[in-house]
């Protein structure tokens, strides 16, 4: 449907309108639609008023004179006053009127208006507009004047106010701050209707019907034409289709010229297409969120404060600043509390001490094998443990060593880890040093390191004079004295594992039991490996198990050997039994405190 | 000259040891230069064992000797330190692909003969009626055997996690289930809580080992 340019305001309008859309003024060319009872389009008569306004008919001096007639006196004066303005404008500002094109009665209107006013922007217009929110106030005045003249406004309206009216400055602006401005084609439904996020893009579909208007209007830029960008938020920017779909600019859209390739070559005009690689698709988010009770949450806030003692309280039970201060002293208290059990023995010999009767069965086991061990057959002594327990590990182990080393039993030393391989046999010549007439290097042989795990368990398993060609000394192992007559791992009377890891108790029990004549395994473990390396002691897959100090005791009561052990034994019992006492302690006074806080709790709701 | 080596050294590991203590008073830099030492010492350490008991017996000592084997993995070795560089790290695959492979087979096969097979055929020994009726505590023998099946039983019900689906319920096991699964949490339990003992009896071993020296050191020095 063709648009109707209101001449008051300069807006577009649709055809089938009466009046203008913004000031109400009557559009010129509007035809009634047929009655019913009244003949066609072609024969209605245009109304007089209209015919008057139009720019394309003249008015006739009847046509005027009539219309005088019927205005009252009050209109008459200013048309007079008005008409004397204009002829004093038209005689100073000798403005070319012919080549505009438009009726001298808009010239004279332009030619009125002051010049800044008409450099404003478009974005001044927008703004004014927006700050007249749907109306402006020159529409505002429009409908007052409208309604003045009952209805009857003219072409000659001029804007300026009636006797007796104030004006507000917004009001004294001339008609055509927005549109003529602007130059934009009027849309009122796109941009009425239409949400203020998707009126922006609104432009886009606008494009190619005002691209015809843009020679009317060449004092508008580019620049100008744009509007601002609004302030969305995050989520309506994430789903605005427009934006998501097509991040270019409209223009952008358009081919300027001939298509260069492709099948479009040589048509002008054409849609651009987007070049897949520049797509920004924003991928659907698609937010999942853990459910958990609130006692998962507290177990997994226990299980992370466990794993990190260091961080920072973000509970709601939440630790004043008093706290940790007050941690600290707990600690130290804890810790020379601790040292004193341990010390104190040293100073009290007539502290009692509790000497277990019952030895364990894995100890006495592991005592049968070892003395049973013929002799010149030698044992292979593996370890894996860190340095840290390497003060624990000697001491469950010098028991064990002395009875190897006192029985002249060969040993071949080995470990699967570094560290271990560094103490190990420091661990041994200690224990060696009581025992008279062993001679050290004539009895033992240290393998080194095996490299490779488990993997390198296998290989050991498989063919040990391959995985371990050379001692620590960079001779052939195999041909010194100790293991000169093993070729396999069967031909060792048994295995002795030194270690704090259950895991390599597990590892070498899974490996050794692939061959056909395992060799006896025996193990030397921390206290902290025993409960997990228990199992393969009850299933008899390790035949003997020395765990911790309190193992070392028990062998060398069997023994009846002196050693470190048995005069360590008394710190460490009263060590263990203050430690208990303080766990069980802090059990209770953390059980009272949380009772007593979630009491109170309750109390105060 | 040995014994003053051997004092030099009980000195230095006796300051080391009161340092190492100082971590009651927080992360104080006489903490923190020892556990530098210690850092420094052990990556050094590790340099030199891995140079003489890896490379040089196992890689040089056999390559000199005209083993062509040797060049095996030589040849790996090399590959696999292409993953240092991003563009020839995939030339490292195969060397790693080896190394997974072969460790999870042996994992995997060593699990099912060692522990699986082995784990089983223990608990049976425990109610070996044979066995039990042996000798004079076969009553004893025989309960503690069934104890023990239990236990086992039980710790394994405990990660039965299927559920049987009632129309308008919540899905729920059986009751059987549910209630050997709370008999196994008891037994799991206990077991965490054996550890856990066992993690604090060792620690405190250590700690008289190590007040063992430090008083037997200012003994020493005292006398």
């Amino acid at each position: 449907m063709a648009d109707i340019r209101c001449l008051i305001c300069n807006r577009m309008n649709d055809a089938s309108s009466p009046r203008c859309w913004y000031c109400r003024s009557p559009l010129p060319g509007y035809k009634e639609p047929p009655a019913p009872d009244e003949p066609g389009e072609g024969e209605i008569p245009e109304p007089e008023p209209l015919a008057e306004i139009s720019g394309r008919v003249e008015p006739t001096e009847e046509s005027g004179e009539s219309w005088e007639g019927e205005a009252p006196e009050w209109l008459a004066r200013i048309r007079m006053l008005k008409e004397q303005d204009e002829q004093k404008t038209r005689e100073t500002s000798g403005l070319d009127t012919e080549d505009s094109g438009l009726p001298e009665w808009i010239i004279n209107l332009r030619a009125a208006e002051p010049p800044v006013m008409a450099e404003k922007t478009a974005e001044e217009a927008l703004l004014e507009d927006s700050d007249a929110k749907a109306t402006t106030p020159a529409d505002t005045y429009a409908d007052s004047r409208f309604e003045e003249t009952g209805g009857r406004a003219s072409g000659e309206f001029t804007g300026e106010p009636v006797e007796g009216e104030t004006t507000s400055p917004a009001a004294n602006k001339p008609f055509e701050t927005a549109e003529l401005r602007d130059g934009q084609p009027a849309h009122p439904i796109f941009e009425d209707d239409l949400p203020e996020w998707l009126s922006a893009d609104a432009g886009m579909v606008e494009t190619h019907s005002s691209q015809k208007d843009q020679t009317a209007r060449p004092f508008i830029s580019k620049e100008e034409n744009k509007l601002a960008d609004g302030v969305l938020p995050a989520w309506l920017k994430a789903i605005r289709p427009l934006d998501a779909v097509s991040p270019a600019t409209p223009d952008a859209l358009y081919s300027p010229g001939e298509e260069g390739e492709g099948i479009l070559a040589g048509i002008s005009g054409t849609l651009r297409s987007q070049r897949l690689e520049d797509r920004e698709v924003k991928m659907p988010s698609r937010p999942h969120e853990l459910v958990v009770t609130p006692m998962q949450q507290k177990n997994a806030e226990l299980l992370y404060r466990l794993s990190n003692p260091d961080i920072e309280e973000t509970s709601p039970v939440a630790i004043t600043k008093k706290s940790r201060p007050q941690r600290k002293t707990l600690k130290i208290f804890a810790a020379v509390i601790l040292f004193l059990a341990v010390l104190l023995p040293y100073g009290f010999r007539s502290l009692p001490v509790i000497i277990p009767v019952l030895f364990p069965k894995e100890v006495v086991d592991t005592l049968g094998v070892i003395e049973g061990i013929p002799a010149g057959k030698p044992v292979l002594i593996a370890a894996q443990f860190e340095g840290g327990l390497a003060g624990e590990l000697t001491l469950s182990s010098e028991p064990v060593f002395q009875h190897l080393v006192s029985h002249g039993v060969p040993l071949a030393l080995m470990s699967t880890n570094a560290s271990g391989y560094a103490i190990l046999e420091e661990q041994l010549r200690r224990a060696s040093a009581g025992v008279s007439g062993y001679l050290f290097s004539e009895r033992v042989v240290n393998l080194g390191y095996l490299p490779g795990g488990t993997i390198g368990l296998i290989s050991l398993v498989g063919d040990i004079r391959a995985a371990l060609p050379y001692s620590t000394a960079l001779e052939p192992a195999w041909e010194t004295t100790p293991i000169a007559g093993a070729r396999t791992l069967a031909d060792f009377a048994a295995i002795l594992l030194l270690t704090d890891n259950p895991e390599i108790v597990r590892a070498w029990v899974e490996q050794t039991g692939r061959i056909e004549k395992p060799p006896i395994l025996l193990g030397v473990v921390s206290a902290q490996a025993a409960p997990l390396a228990q199992p393969y002691y009850d299933s008899g897959q390790v035949q003997g198990l020395v765990a911790g100090s309190s193992g070392a005791l028990a062998y060398q009561m069997i023994r009846q050997v002196p050693g470190k052990a048995s005069t360590t034994f008394a710190s460490y019992q009263f060590a263990l039994f203050i430690a208990a006492l303080l766990i069980f302690l802090g059990g209770v006074v953390s059980l009272v405190t949380t009772t007593g806080a979630a009491a109170h709790k309750k109390g105060r709701g | 000259m040995s014994f003053n080596t051997e004092v030099i050294w009980v000195v230095i590991s006796f300051i080391l040891t009161l340092v190492v203590f100082s971590f009651l008073l927080g992360d104080i830099p006489f903490f923190r230069f020892v556990s530098a030492v210690l850092i420094g010492m052990t990556a050094g350490y590790m340099t030199i064992v891995i140079i003489y008991q890896v490379l040089i017996a196992r890689l040089a000592v056999p390559l000199l000797q005209g083993s062509r084997v040797a060049l095996i993995p030589l040849l790996l070795s090399g590959m696999l330190l292409m993953k240092l560089s991003p563009r020839l790290s995939r030339l490292g695959n195969p060397s790693m692909a080896l190394l997974v492979g072969v460790g999870a087979a042996v994992a995997v096969g060593g699990a099912v003969l060692g522990t699986l097979f082995g784990q089983v055929k223990g608990a049976l020994v425990f109610v070996d009626l044979a066995r039990a009726q042996k000798g004079p505590t076969s009553l004893l023998l025989l309960v503690e055997g069934i104890f023990f099946l239990l236990g086992t039983l039980a710790t394994l019900f405990y990660f039965h996690f299927s559920a049987r689906k009632v129309k308008g319920k919540e899905p729920q096991a059986h009751w059987s289930i549910r209630l050997l699964s709370s008999v196994g949490r008891v037994f799991i339990a206990i077991t965490l809580g054996a550890v856990f003992a066992g993690v604090i009896t060792a620690g405190l071993t250590a700690l008289v080992e190590r007040a063992d020296f430090l008083l037997g050191t200012l003994l020493f020095w005292v006398r």
